[in-house]
């Protein structure tokens, strides 16, 4: 079966102060139907830019080279006709901030009706219907009464939930998550990553997770990508990954996550020093100031190795485990 | 339940009215209003009425001038409820006309940006270097002086300061998370601009179009005094003033009355727009 979603090469460039900078570098990933890839990183790895530039909504003057390739549509380059067709109706967006990508002014069953709308020729009393039901979908109590109401008067979770629904309403085969567990605490979290699941699992939906949370990712995701100052520097199966990280980043970064078994007396571990400055980038890897493993060679640019479901780019990679 | 779903109008119309200066204003303008219309149908004179046996009169009920007369024995009540009707049309049409124009103007260019939006600004930038004089005087004569042309050309001048004030707007909009979260639903420019870039620029259009309310009342008055506006015999508030201020010593209530008139519609005005600011945001509990 072919993959859902393609990214081959993606490199994403921003305009500067003195001329411009690369955001994503050669960024390749697959995503098949019903599959959830998650991608991690600090923040300013590029995780964002890479969910934008995914769907199109990257800023009026980004550079983007490579292709992405969905159900058989390239993307990169596609005119606005194409791509107003593919958003919402086949590729849905989830940002990280409920209250602000809910317009303050509009109903959410206005809001729903708007997004179906876009899409499909249904009258408004269909759509009603199919707001309805897309508020259940995403397990939103008394949905009826829910329609009338405001983005103001709901919770933070009940707000993330109807984003969901809208971006789920017009049945969508690909489903972008940027971050959207960060803004709420951790039971809200602790739900929604279970509604994710299931959704994933009934609709037979792909999709893509952006986190920095690892936790988060250990929960939904099938495979993780590890972005590091824009650069994809493993990727895998969760669990081996998890188990068995091959790149020095991954591994300080698993170590650096908090976990409930670690003794509270001792400082937990924090990978030193801070990402590199993005306006200018060395030629190694990018990693070398920080990393433990660091060698001369780690001097040249590291190319990404693939192994089996495996792949890292690293010249001094940790051992496999047995 | 049921105040949940209320909709926003009801919501902000609850707000205003629980606004103690918004009622006071629009009792205010009520009352003016009110006054404009029937005080010339009640009163038993004409606006272009002369009384020869009471010229140039103080107000007082005896002589049943309530607010005075001018210096050809006009009545000042009667002469400054016409005045308060064209002065409440020009300002309301021209406001309107200029409404039209330049929220339209102004969101497309803030919401859409780049060349577009440098192309539509600096027209308004060159529409803004010409003397409104000098084109209120060509539409008057092209029309042959009619009221409505003054109407028009002061509505022409309000809408490129709309223009700019709307621009500002739609641009702080553009980057807001929900408008890129309405892209990514897939709705197109024109959808967007309508459903939600229009409805969030109501609150600072409204305040902004009931400051400019007595702005243009006050331009028709200055054009009416240099005799491009209203003539005479007609009254307008602005000729009023123009004919108080000349005889200020000898008859100041012809400069108090319109005076008291002109401050009474643009303070409520200005308490007014204020109010609908704040009870148009919907954040607001």
């Amino acid at each position: 079966m072919s993959p859902l979603l393609t990214v081959r090469d993606l490199t994403l460039r921003l305009p500067a102060a003195a001329g411009s900078f690369e955001v994503l570098h050669g960024i390749g990933l697959e995503i098949a139907a019903g599959e959830c890839l998650a991608v991690v990183g600090e923040s300013g790895a590029g995780k964002s830019q890479l969910i934008r530039a995914i769907a199109g909504l990257s800023p009026p003057l980004a550079q983007i080279q490579g292709s992405v390739r969905f159900e058989d549509q390239e993307l990169v380059g596609a005119g606005p006709a194409l791509l107003r067709g593919v958003r919402g109706a086949r590729i849905g967006i989830v940002f990280q901030d409920p209250a602000g990508s809910l317009a303050p002014h509009l109903t959410v069953g206005r809001q729903l009706c708007d997004a179906l709308r876009a899409h499909r020729a249904v009258d408004s009393r269909q759509a009603l219907e199919q707001a309805r039901t897309a508020l259940d979908r995403v397990r939103i109590p008394s949905a009826t009464e829910r329609m009338h109401q405001y983005p103001h008067q709901l919770s933070g979770g009940l707000r993330q939930r109807v984003t969901i629904a809208a971006a789920l309403i017009a049945e969508p085969a690909l489903l972008l998550l940027d971050e959207p567990t960060t803004a709420l605490d951790a039971t809200v979290q602790q739900e929604l990553l279970t509604l994710f699941a299931s959704l994933k699992r009934e609709l037979g939906l792909g999709m893509l997770l952006v986190s920095h949370d690892l936790g988060v990712v250990a929960g939904i995701a099938d495979r993780v990508a590890v972005l590091y100052a824009g650069r994809i520097v493993e990727q895998g199966p969760v669990d081996s990954v998890y188990r068995a990280p091959r790149h020095p980043y991954t591994r300080d970064l698993l170590a650096a996550s908090p976990s409930l078994e670690a003794p509270l007396d001792r400082p937990r571990p924090t990978i030193a020093g801070r990402p590199p400055d993005r306006a200018r980038q060395a030629p190694g890897c990018a990693y070398a100031p920080r990393c433990s493993e660091v060698a001369a060679i780690c001097a040249q640019r590291p190319s990404f190795t693939v192994t089996g479901a495996r792949g890292y780019a690293c010249h001094r990679p940790l051992p496999e485990l047995q | 339940m049921n105040a949940t779903r209320r909709s926003l109008w009801a919501d902000a119309m609850a707000r205003l009215t629980s606004d103690r200066a918004a009622r006071i204003s629009l009792a205010v303008l009520l009352v003016l209003a009110l006054f404009a219309a029937l005080a010339p149908l009640a009163a038993p004179w004409h606006y272009d009425q002369l009384d020869w046996a009471h010229m140039a009169q103080r107000p007082s009920p005896a002589t049943g001038h309530w607010l005075g007369t001018d210096r050809l024995g006009r009545d000042l009540l009667v002469r400054a409820a016409q005045g308060l009707r064209v002065s409440f049309a020009i300002g309301i049409l021209a406001t309107l006309v200029s409404m039209v124009i330049g929220v339209t103007w102004g969101a497309v260019a803030g919401y859409c940006g780049g060349r577009l939006d440098a192309v539509l600004m600096r027209t308004v930038d060159v529409l803004y270097s010409l003397p409104y004089v000098f084109i209120v005087i060509l539409l008057g004569s092209l029309t042959d002086r009619s009221t409505l042309a003054v109407f028009l050309g002061i509505g022409a001048i309000g809408w490129l300061t709309m223009a700019r004030v709307v621009r500002g707007e739609a641009q702080a909009l553009r980057s807001r998370e929900f408008i890129t979260a309405a892209i990514a639903s897939g709705l197109s420019t024109p959808q967007i601009l309508w459903r939600h870039v229009l409805p969030n620029l109501l609150g600072p259009v409204l305040a902004y179009a009931t400051l400019s309310v007595p702005q243009l009342i006050l331009i028709e008055g200055f054009l009416s005094f240099l005799g491009l506006g209203v003539h005479e015999p007609r009254a307008s508030l602005g000729n009023l003033l123009a004919e108080g201020a000349a005889d200020l010593h000898g008859l100041p209530w012809m400069l108090l009355v319109p005076g008291s008139l002109v401050l009474a519609i643009v303070l409520a005005l200005n308490a007014l727009g204020d109010a609908l600011r704040t009870a148009l945001d919907p954040r607001r509990p």
